[in-house]
């Protein structure tokens, strides 16, 4: 099927058909439904304007960034993992794989962690202010040595960790790559991902967080250290899920997105590196939450805006650089307290979205979420939703099928002409950073919360269970109660590593650490943050240590 | 014409490790909307809650508690409200609560608990209610 | 500690106020900010007590960092003024009254600091970019013993020259790539700085701001009287000269003729106020029978907004016989 001005041979479709026999041989994708109707792994078509549609795999990749998706891989099932003590979340770690899951690509084991808010935020747990928060919604980790037990006999170079955090980021980084080192692993054969949420766009997080300038100079830092010594590490997800999760609507936190990613750029640039040599590894965290289409067509918008903003704005001639990955979560903020279980119905709903969009990982969040640490067997129940999904429903037999609806692909363009413009306002008021700094961009955040919140208790949303539907009998769940005992033994630990690690050395990595960070602060060299990190984490310097050091050159954000 | 109708005033705060503040937020603009004046901090030692408490002359305070800390975090700032004896200032608590934390907060003295899904208007009741009893007793 | 049972009673908040009980201190703001009976006792109480402390005005556009400015220099303040208060001013919610008061987070390093005081005022409709009765808070705060009180206004950027009036030495900040913000700088705000700040030194704009402000200052006029300063806080460069420029002009406070341009300021904007106070009292208060001529033909269509003003404006002319 070809519209009159192209030749058939040039088609969208004829060009896909080639790329996937160069790629994949004869190997067939058609797969058969119960009634025995043959199903392909795309569809094509005459697009909303009467031309040939574009295809899957092919710029501006809206319809996904692969020619054959989950036909060939599927996607990656990545459940926050981590609480109390890094020996705690091993255990976990170990029955999540003997249920089936952990599964990265390429047959890798993938672990997703999320740290307690001390270690997210880079202080160690004999900080003063952080009793209380040891180990309680994450696993505590402050020195090379966890991540000796955390992963235990793991071949690292078969692992893919996902570490979740914010301001600790380039200082955890520098954690495990020196417990790798140890351990005898080349970094180039480390694969994992930074969440690297340095800065802040919707809260001041009590100036914990990195200067929003800091922040975009340690991103180059990061990105050019990896790119050039860890090249399978993705130093930087942008967190549209996080945007959305502080009340932004879909079109803010999208557009709220790009203009990060345009402010790292700019950074890369001014800084003489080539977004070419950078950009590729760098991905999306995007939330799929209360309205099915509209997720969608985010998703598809999103692809689209950032393959544009890196080719036009910026120049990028890879194709890596130009496709948007993308690991989805479910949306945390609409699981209720009331009600639980029916938060495996949001989820289920909210992970189908993500699949119909094309994601590329998956975070299902667990039902009980909203009242405390997730049960195991509420874990399960995500990692169940996911497989239920993948091997049941027949959803992922095609990509993009929702590419052609009328409605999915006019929401696609609107969104897109919104975000363009929201882009286009932000540049007006001087880039992203400086919006950040007026507190233009929470302003903007919080409003919409609100009005959120608003239309919830009018009526005008309804959130089953919570508005509508309600009932009055209490209903009690089983809650994950975290050890107690994991925050004595996290401060006792560390009171003890201090005490036996060579001194000297460790003051020495330190100071260099210092040097080098005023060096890259005053833009006089760039990756030499990140190589002082892991030298400092290898002579047992702690986050916290590191993290003193990296507020007082980069500033925090107040 | 300059407003001076006298004003519940609420201290909202949370850790400076917490970074989700949705919920403070909102809590803090709809309050604002019911004409209360809300202080915002996030603070670093539990303490500085009832010195910034004591300087803002408020008659309530709000913890929110999104990622832990939740019982001996307030546990502190109780204690700390009665060595600066001003023990009958209203406290409540607001985030992830789980059911095995709402004893120990009620034993220590918590005027109401908030779990997400709490309907706003009862949150704002709540707060000027508290808030205009302990004004009118001292 | 006895503020909670002091109770209402003027004369033992005092005693307690002098004590410099921290509490007590807050709830005499509280009344004073409220108007109530006791704030009004209060006032007259302290009232004039602020001309022997030292007062420092703190204003700029919105991002300028004016809240880490004070946060900044306080280190440097400190010891030269021991005990230091800071007023915080936000604006109230015109629909509802009510306020968020947020400029005391970027301050929370003090928290803890038994020789700070930080109070967050809410301006409830007062415009100028402090509270109605922030004179009396200042009075009551140096009746605290408080050595050096700083006072941080809205941040509207115009029309805050109020904070003139009530301060000694004023600092105006501003930051490099606020655009449309520094505008608000030119219309009328700069005349009355002391000292001109450019905040976020570290940033590649700041060179240019600082040479745009420098060549508005020579423009207006030869002036040694005022300077500009470039701060850093994330550096901490500069805040060392900020405090001894601080320092300087209260020294010279003693020995200087006060600055005509700022007089000038002070006295166009309290004169604005008066102003617009008694036309608002003429057409509020009054039972003139020319007065309800104009409501009338107003209400009947019969003058605009516009024509209805200058005619009521006409009789203010006439204040005696009304």
């Amino acid at each position: 099927m070809t519209s009159a001005d192209t030749k058939p041979e040039d088609s969208p479709y004829a060009l896909w058909q080639q790329t996937v026999s160069a790629r994949y041989k004869d190997r067939s994708f058609v797969a058969r439904n119960r009634s025995g109707v043959e199903v392909d792994p795309v569809y094509g078509g005459l697009d909303r304007h009467g031309k040939d549609a574009e295809m899957p795999g092919q710029y501006p990749y809206t319809r996904g960034i692969y020619p054959i998706h989950y036909q060939f891989q599927p996607w990656m099932d990545l459940q926050i993992i981590g609480f109390g003590l890094p020996s705690q979340t091993r255990e976990r770690m170990d029955l999540l794989l003997e249920q089936g899951g952990s599964k990265g690509y390429f047959d890798r084991e993938a672990y997703n962690f999320i740290f307690d808010m001390p270690t997210s935020m880079g202080y160690d747990p004999d900080h003063p202010g952080v009793r209380g928060s040891i180990g309680d919604c994450g696993i505590s980790v402050c020195k090379a040595r966890d991540y000796e037990v955390l992963l235990a006999g793991k071949d690292l170079a078969k692992t893919t960790v996902s570490m979740v955090l914010n301001a600790g980021s380039p200082a955890m980084l520098g954690l495990y790559l020196a417990a790798a080192k140890r351990r005898g692993f080349a970094f180039d054969k480390l694969g994992g991902n930074l969440t690297n949420y340095i800065w802040d766009f919707f809260g001041h997080s009590g100036g914990t967080n990195f200067s929003p300038r800091g922040s975009y100079r340690l991103i180059a830092d990061i990105a050019s250290y990896c790119a050039e010594h860890v090249p399978l590490w993705n130093p930087l997800t942008i967190s549209e899920h996080n945007i959305c999760e502080a009340g932004a609507t879909n079109v803010q936190a999208v557009a709220y997105s790009i203009a990060a990613i345009i402010a790292v750029n700019e950074e890369c640039v001014k800084l003489g590196i080539d977004p070419d040599a950078v950009v590729p590894r760098f991905g999306f965290h995007v939330r799929y939450g209360e309205n099915f289409f509209e997720e969608v067509a985010k998703t598809r918008a999103l692809r689209r805006v950032y393959a544009k903003v890196n080719r036009e704005r910026f120049g990028c001639k890879k194709n890596a650089s130009l496709q948007a990955r993308i690991h989805a979560q479910t949306a945390g903020s609409l699981l209720t307290a009331q009600q639980p279980l029916n938060n495996l119905v949001r989820n289920a709903y909210g992970a189908l979205a993500a699949v119909l969009s094309g994601a590329n990982g998956m975070t299902i969040n667990a039902y009980d979420e909203a009242l405390g640490l997730p049960t195991e067997e509420a874990v399960t129940l995500s990692l169940r939703t996911s497989q239920i999904i993948a091997e049941e429903t027949g959803a992922v037999h095609v990509s993009d099928p929702f590419g052609g609806s009328y409605y999915v692909e006019s929401l696609t363009d609107e969104i897109e002409r919104r975000v363009f413009e929201i882009i286009a306002d932000i540049d007006d008021r001087g880039g992203l950073i400086a919006c950040i700094e007026s507190g233009w961009i929470k302003q903007q955040v919080s409003a919409a919360a609100y009005q959120w919140r608003q239309e919830i208790e009018s009526g005008a949303r309804t959130m089953v269970g919570v508005n509508k539907y309600t009932t009055d009998e209490p209903e009690q769940f089983a809650v994950f109660q975290p050890d107690p005992e994991a925050a004595r033994l996290a401060i006792a630990d560390v009171e003890r590593h201090r005490l036996e690690r060579d001194a000297a050395r460790c003051a020495a990595a330190l100071d260099s650490l210092r040097r080098a960070a005023v060096e890259v602060n005053e833009g006089r060299a760039i990756g030499s943050v990140m190589a002082n990190l892991v030298a400092a984490a290898e002579a047992d310097a702690t986050l916290g240590e590191m993290q003193a050091i990296l507020h007082q050159v980069f500033g925090r954000n107040k | 014409m300059p407003d001076t109708a006298p004003k519940p005033r609420v201290l909202l705060t949370k850790s400076f490790i917490d970074s989700h503040d949705r919920a403070i937020a909102t809590i803090a603009l709809a309050l604002r909307d019911a004409a209360m004046e809300v202080v915002l901090i996030d603070y670093e030692q539990p303490e500085d809650v009832v010195t910034v408490a004591l300087q803002e002359d408020v008659d309530i305070i709000g913890l929110s508690f999104m990622s832990g800390g939740q019982v001996e975090t307030t546990q502190k700032i109780v204690a700390e409200l009665q060595r600066r004896d001003v023990p009958d200032l209203p406290v409540v608590v607001g985030g992830v609560i789980r059911p095995f934390d709402v004893a120990p907060l009620e034993e220590v003295g918590v005027k109401e608990i908030f779990r997400g899904g709490a309907p706003l208007a009862d949150v704002v009741a709540t707060f000027d209610r508290l808030a205009r009893a302990y004004r009118s007793r001292v | 500690m006895t503020a909670t049972r002091a109770g209402p009673d003027a004369a033992s908040l005092l005693t307690a106020v002098r004590g410099r009980d921290s509490l007590a201190i807050a709830r005499a703001i509280t009344a004073i900010e409220n108007r109530s009976a006791l704030g009004t006792e209060l006032a007259v109480a302290v009232r004039g007590r602020a001309n022997s402390c030292r007062s420092l005005g703190v204003t700029g556009p919105p991002g300028a960092g004016k809240s880490s400015l004070i946060n900044a220099l306080l280190p440097e303040l400190l010891p030269r003024y021991r005990r230091v208060a800071i007023l915080t001013v936000d604006p109230s919610s015109p629909i509802s009254g009510g306020a968020v008061l947020g400029d005391r987070v970027r301050m929370a390093a003090h928290s803890a600091n038994p020789d700070v005081f930080i109070r967050s005022l809410a301006a409830r409709g007062h415009l100028g970019g402090v509270t109605r009765t922030t004179r009396s808070v200042m009075d009551l705060l140096a009746a605290a013993e408080m050595d050096l009180v700083i006072v941080e206004t809205v941040g509207t950027g115009q029309s805050e020259v109020e904070v003139a009036e009530l301060t000694d030495v004023k600092i105006v900040v501003s930051a490099p790539g606020l655009g449309d913000e520094m505008q608000a700088i030119k219309a009328g705000v700069l005349e009355i700085a002391d000292l001109l700040v450019v905040n976020k030194a570290d940033l590649p704009d700041a060179a240019r701001t600082t040479a745009h402000l420098k060549a508005m200052l020579h423009h207006s006029g030869p002036d040694d009287r005022r300077s500009v300063l470039s701060v850093s806080t994330l550096s901490q460069d500069g805040l060392k000269a900020l405090g001894d420029a601080v320092e300087a002009k209260f020294a010279g406070l003693l020995s200087e003729p006060p600055n005509p341009a700022v007089g000038r300021a002070i006295s166009r904007s309290m004169l604005a106020r008066d102003v617009a106070d008694a036309a608002a009292a003429l057409v509020s208060g009054s039972d003139d029978s020319r007065i309800a001529a104009i409501l009338e033909d107003m209400t009947a269509g019969k003058l605009s907004r516009r024509e209805g003003a200058a005619a009521a404006l006409e009789l203010l002319a006439d204040l005696d016989a009304l």
